[in-house]
């Protein structure tokens, strides 16, 4: 942001943009393990709602997951998911994107991919 | 007025604000988007105190290539100390790979350079990176950068000689991005995670070949 010069007794209007920004911690992992998604944050108060949703790459209309609640601290998130996606619905899909929403209105881009191996491996005789 | 990308009015950033004389201001908060101050009338400047944006000035990055880290800020003194961290595109909870301390410059924006190498990402599991800029509360996130390594490849004959043969590298996770030939050796840009799975030469299918890289010396069955 450039500054704002200008007359006193005067309104000057500036803008900020907020931007935040989705992690996984791992490019690969099991079904059942634990992971952990990072958010990053600039020019986003403390306490600001955070939602996060897990889709399918492609598929953006269900989520497999959605973490509500949770909030920025210090600019930053770090929250610890177990991929528990036993009672949910991921069709064929494996590679898995987060969407981040700031108070229902600021959206993050599409994270990088995670990989999820959802069944044992075949080992050839 | 400040107001944010949403229209809403922002409060509890600091600001500075330069009066006609060229005082400044000292520890002031935004409040509801607007600016409170006693003074004489006349032209003021107004600034926040924040890192606005974070980013790589080349992409992707290679190893042992400089590369420059930029970031720009508004409303601090020169000279104000700036922290920098870089991290695993997959490790932003964990320690950064690098912390850098600098200090920012009387223009925007800071630039400061930096040489991804070998020793440094060790513990790079992913193929991107990241850095974060601090100044007190307020930070700023670059987007992440591929990380690339060159690997070169000579193919010789039992005599030692230089082979100008046709040559596909196999990794990992894919064929090699980029491959070039030149003075009787191949170099190829790889993601930095990728491995070394098959070396493709059509001529010399079925043979044995010595292989050295990294891991030491082995010996590969070409194929084609």
């Amino acid at each position: 942001m450039d500054p704002i010069q200008g007359e006193h007794n005067k309104s000057h209007p500036g803008s900020l943009t907020a931007i935040v920004q989705a992690y996984w911690s791992r490019q690969r992992c099991w079904a059942g393990e634990e992971v952990t998604i990072s958010v990053r944050a600039s020019r986003v108060k403390d306490s600001a709602q955070l939602e996060l949703a897990i889709f399918p790459e492609g598929k953006f209309q269900n989520p497999v997951d959605t973490v509500r609640g949770k909030t920025v601290t210090d600019s930053k998130l770090d929250h610890k998911y177990p991929l528990d996606w036993k009672d949910k619905s991921y069709d064929d899909s494996r590679k898995f994107v987060i969407q981040a929403t700031v108070e229902n209105k600021l959206k993050a881009p599409l994270s990088p991919v995670l990989y999820v191996d959802m069944e044992p491996p075949i080992f050839s005789a | 007025m400040v107001k944010d990308q949403f229209g809403e009015a922002v409060s509890g950033l600091d600001y500075v604000l330069t009066f006609p004389d060229g005082k400044k201001t000292k520890q002031a908060k935004l409040a509801e988007g607007k600016v409170r101050e006693n003074g004489p009338p006349g032209s003021y400047k107004f600034a926040l105190k924040m890192l606005v944006d974070a980013a790589w000035k080349d992409t992707p990055l290679e190893v042992d290539k400089k590369t420059t880290l930029r970031i720009w800020a508004s409303g601090y003194d020169a000279g104000t100390d700036i922290t920098i961290e870089i991290f695993d595109a997959c490790g932003l909870s964990r320690a950064p790979l690098e912390t850098l301390q600098k200090k920012l410059a009387a223009d925007y924006p800071l630039e400061v350079e930096w040489t991804p190498t070998a020793a440094k990402l060790e513990k790079l599991a992913s193929n991107s990176l990241i850095f974060t800029a601090k100044v007190g509360t307020s930070a700023a996130t670059s987007g992440p950068a591929l990380v690339n390594r060159r690997e070169v490849f000579e193919v010789k004959d039992e005599s030692g000689q230089p082979v100008n043969a046709d040559l596909s590298l196999w990794f990992i996770d894919g064929p090699a991005l980029a491959t070039e030939f030149k003075e009787n050796k191949y170099e190829a840009l790889v993601p930095w995670s990728w491995r070394l799975l098959a070396i493709d030469v059509s001529a010399q299918k079925g043979r044995r070949a010595g292989f050295t890289d990294a891991a030491g010396e082995r010996e590969v069955l070409l194929s084609g």
